[in-house]
């Protein structure tokens, strides 16, 4: 009897071990500071179409590795609220961009960050001009989706961000209409 | 006595719809003589047999999630996808023992033990970010056969011999399969440098000129 209480009480500690050992391991914890975002610019003006970006923080706050498998911007703007535009999205790491829309997986180290340029792409769908087009633009929504992996199975997660019409305005240099 | 030369090869990007061997004959044509070594990349290899798997298609048991914890940070079988692409060839419990043996291993200053009794794939596996796009998505396997894919390379092509190789910009440098009287320790020295390159120079044939002279 007395064995199988030392064997219980090995078990019990090898248990405790192992927890005590994740815990001072720890894991990823990927931040995707939407709060902290840089102001959109214009990165592109055409007759028909701008382009604006943002660049948002993916901080890795945890102790070990994470990847990004995959990011995506995912424009909320349906015909129903505002048919002049047709909208594109984009996600872009910064240290590596490419013109393929491609999102090259990547691996954020503990305690680092990379930098994604979410990029949307507004193109005149009526008359061809997209300032006269943007001067009854509404808000734009979009959200930043990802593909995140670590010590944990992979989850597709989602962040928020607004492109308020105003700021569009101020960005392109013109007023708003009376709608 | 000619030098020896290597020489890299640039293809398409590679798929599971290739066949490795008319791939190197193909590219190769009109390059590569009776003296010279053909060196493929393993991963390219691996992928051109179809051995790679989506981590989102992969099933992860409790003993993967709890496994890879125990694996550095770095490894590519610190992911429970990592690990559980392992499992699924090598089988759980193989894989869960030989860890345990290796931990214990190393209490007693003996290393490598995991890699030895948790099956040839241990040390073959790249877990994405591993491999080029749009491979990079992709858990990679190592190449099956590793010997009759060499054979059949060095009796399609007439070289002296054939390799596959697992080099890094790390200066790792790993010969997975090699023909018959070829030095494959003198091949990895000669490919520490990486010649098969990163992602986009996209050449994962290198041949060595004059390996032959080289090696007598």
């Amino acid at each position: 009897m007395e064995v199988l209480y030392v064997i219980a009480g090995i078990l019990v500690l090898c248990v405790i071990a192992i927890k005590l050992f994740f815990i001072k391991e720890g894991n990823a914890k990927v931040k995707v500071r939407v709060d902290q975002r840089t102001p959109f610019k214009m990165e592109e003006l055409t007759k028909d179409s701008v382009t604006f970006s943002t660049k948002i923080e993916f901080a890795n706050a945890g102790t070990q590795c994470a990847t990004i498998m995959d990011c995506f911007v995912r424009a909320q703007l349906p015909y129903e609220q505002f048919d002049g535009v047709k909208v594109e999205g984009k996600a872009e790491w910064e240290q590596a961009p490419r013109e393929d829309d491609y999102f090259e997986s990547v691996l954020i180290q503990k305690k680092q960050s990379i930098y994604v340029l979410a990029k949307v792409k507004l193109i005149a769908r009526k008359n061809g001009d997209i300032k006269e087009t943007l001067t009854h633009m509404v808000d734009l929504p979009m959200d930043i989706i990802y593909l995140e992996l670590g010590r944990r199975p992979w989850k597709l997660l989602k962040e928020h961000i607004l492109l308020p019409n105003e700021e569009i305005a101020k960005i392109v240099g013109i007023e708003l209409a009376e709608d | 006595m000619p030098d020896v030369e290597i020489v890299s090869v640039p293809t398409r990007i590679l798929t599971t719809k290739d066949d490795i061997v008319d791939i190197v004959e193909k590219y190769t044509k009109g390059k590569i003589g009776e003296n010279d070594v053909i060196s493929v990349a393993e991963s390219v290899v691996a992928i051109t047999q179809g051995r790679i798997v989506r981590p989102e298609e992969l099933k992860l048991t409790r003993v993967a999630l709890f496994c890879c914890r125990f694996i550095p940070d770095q490894g590519s079988l610190a992911s429970p996808h990592g690990m559980q692409s392992l499992m699924d060839v090598e089988g759980k419990w193989r894989v869960a023992f030989a860890l345990f043996a290796g931990f214990l291993g190393k209490l007693v200053g003996q290393n490598g033990i995991f890699y030895k009794w948790g099956g040839e794939q241990t040390a073959l596996i790249d877990d994405v970010t591993g491999t080029m796009p749009p491979f990079d998505k992709h858990i990679v396997y190592g190449p099956k056969n590793p010997q009759d894919v060499v054979k059949r390379l060095k009796e399609r092509l007439g070289c002296f011999g054939a390799v596959i190789a697992d080099v890094n910009d790390l200066k790792r440098s790993r010969i997975v399969g090699v023909t018959d009287g070829v030095d494959g320790s003198k091949v990895a020295h000669l490919l520490i440098d990486n010649p098969f390159g990163n992602a986009s120079q996209k050449t994962p044939i290198v041949i060595i000129k004059n390996f032959k002279q080289y090696q007598s």
